[in-house]
């Protein structure tokens, strides 16, 4: 569980970001923060595994706080972070050595830090490639890397930071699996994305605006409180919202693509 | 990667099998020797010897024609030493090698073949992972903490730029591509051209190294100590070729 408790931040050149932030992510939920370019997504997600401090307020993953120097260690292990940029996120020359990288500074034991390694690699179906030089990696296998990375760590809570905005359309869709996989197998998720679609599996979306939450709570809620601010949603949503107002299909109905507003239309039989 | 310069090729054979320590001190142990030979001679000995343990390494050829893009500093070497050394003319004009750097330019250019073939056989033969590993253990006794830094901080530094070097030499040429499809121009002035390559190279190299300094920080590293995924052991074979590395060196030195 991590909590944020009136979380405000300023970089050092007195940018304010954040500014009295609450938020509690429970165990075993799929998070998604959504918002625009500069809304302060990464300086948010920064604070959860202490890779920044709040300027004011408290951050704790699982009841350590992450100004505290003794728990940051433990706090790094517990919450696992996969970054944007698919090359700048390698630390060694082949997959299984950079998968190796986050158990080796655990200290483990060799046979400890394999069996970990094959078994991330396993878990974003990488195993062919274990040897292979990281540069000779597509993006999308590369990131499938940097998530093998984190996994070996073992850890319970899980961020990705627009881990997919450098990617095509195929390599996307295949690290979103993975990711809602490793969800259902119990990790907690946190989701930064600026992709509306990519917030509709989440059981919570979270709306950051110039370093405030504009809305928060289920993709229902929060992406019909956004259609009806008169914003851009997702086309089959909008199609969907509409003819909810018409009362055309049930206003409980929340498509996750165009495929099921359709069955929802017309049931194929 | 075949054919990319000191890239490892795969392999079970026994020296793929020996602790890169011992690789490492082997070719160390061998530099000095070709440095000591003053005789042509002695250096086909050495490179009998390479031929030999590439035979035993059962890498085949990729190894040594890995080092092809090396091939003009190895002529350069060579000419240099023809033509400016003091001696007797070759030929009867102003610009003429000399037969004494003829000799000269062979004997430091054998030499130097044979240093970077050996280094090849190592690089070939051991996971740059290994040697990484191999040169941390080496460095361990020493006191670097003195200097302010550890055996696991520069192993760990060998270990990105593994990584790092190459990755930022296809940046480059990604960089020169766009500017070049924008119609830049590089023929006609040379030093601006450079000059507006190498400032978004270097922008993006620090963004690059800030990144990776934050993911290496969320995946616990700190250079105190750390294990490898590669654990080296010493086994008897290890140290006999050790011994016979290190009592023949001493002979050849001292007797
Ligand atoms: N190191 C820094 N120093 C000063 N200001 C910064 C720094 N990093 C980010 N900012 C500013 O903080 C704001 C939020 O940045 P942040 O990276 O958190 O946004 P984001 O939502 O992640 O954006 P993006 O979608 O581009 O990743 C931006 O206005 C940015 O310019
Ligand atoms: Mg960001």
């Amino acid at each position: 569980m991590i909590e944020l408790k009136g979380v405000s931040y300023i970089y050092p050149n007195g940018n304010k970001v954040l500014d009295d932030i609450y938020i509690r992510i429970e165990n075993g939920s799929f998070t998604t923060i959504l918002g625009d370019n500069g809304s302060g997504k990464s300086t948010l997600i920064r604070h959860m595994n202490g890779l920044l401090k709040p300027s004011q307020g408290v951050v704790s993953v699982c009841g350590m706080d992450t100004a505290s120097p003794a728990d940051i260690w433990k706090i790094r292990q517990t919450v696992g972070m996969v970054f944007q940029d698919p090359h700048s996120q390698a630390v060694g020359a082949t997959v299984e050595e950079d998968v190796a990288f986050g158990p080796e500074n655990l200290a483990l034991e060799s046979d400890e830090i394999r069996l970990r390694v094959t078994n991330a690699i396993a878990n974003v179906g990488l195993e062919c490639l274990e040897d292979s030089l990281l540069m000779s990696l597509s993006g999308g296998q590369l990131q499938k890397t940097a998530i093998a990375g984190v996994l070996a760590m073992v850890p319970e809570i899980l961020i990705f930071d627009e881990v997919t905005s450098m990617l095509d359309s195929d390599s996307r869709s295949q690290i979103i699996d993975i990711v809602r996989q490793l969800n259902k197998r119990g990790k907690t998720v946190v989701y930064v994305t600026h992709h509306m679609e990519e917030a509709l599996f989440a059981d919570r979306v979270i709306v950051l605006e110039n370093g405030y939450i504009a809305s928060d709570g289920t993709p229902w809620d929060v992406f019909r409180e956004i259609y009806a601010s008169g914003r851009k949603v997702p086309p089959h949503l909008e199609l969907a919202f509409r003819l909810q107002d018409a009362g055309m299909i049930s206003p409980d109905v929340f498509p996750m693509d165009a495929l099921s507003l359709k069955e929802e239309i017309c049931p194929s039989r | 990667m075949e054919g990319f310069l000191f890239s490892y090729v795969a392999g079970k054979s026994i020296l793929h099998g020996l602790d890169p320590r011992v690789k490492i001190f082997s070719v160390m142990c061998l530099s000095i020797l070709i440095f000591k030979s003053s005789a042509l001679v002695d250096l086909l000995v050495f490179a009998l010897l390479f031929v030999g343990l590439t035979i035993l390494a059962g890498s085949g050829l990729s190894g040594i024609m890995s080092v092809r893009p090396l091939l003009p500093i190895f002529v350069f070497i060579f000419l240099i030493h023809s033509f400016f050394t003091e001696g007797a003319a070759l030929f009867n004009s102003q610009f003429s090698p000399t037969y004494e750097g003829l000799l000269k330019g062979s004997l430091v250019t054998v030499r130097f073949v044979l240093l970077i073939l050996y280094g090849s056989l190592l690089t070939s033969t051991t996971r740059p992972a290994v040697i990484t590993a191999g040169i941390e253990r080496i460095l361990r006794p020493l006191p670097l903490r003195r200097v302010g830094v550890t055996s696991f901080e520069i192993a760990t530094m060998m270990s990105l730029a593994l990584y790092f070097v190459p990755h930022l030499l296809w940046y480059a040429g990604q960089i020169k591509d766009s500017q070049l499809s924008r119609g830049s121009k590089y023929r006609r002035n040379p030093i601006s051209g450079t000059l507006s390559l190498a400032i978004p190279v270097l922008k993006g190299s620090m963004r690059m190294a800030d990144d990776v300094a934050m993911a290496m920080e969320s995946r616990c590293y700190q250079g105190n100590f750390r294990t490898s995924l590669f654990e080296l052991k010493m086994t008897a074979r290890d140290v006999l070729v050790c011994s016979v590395v290190l009592g023949v060196t001493a002979l050849v030195l001292y007797a």
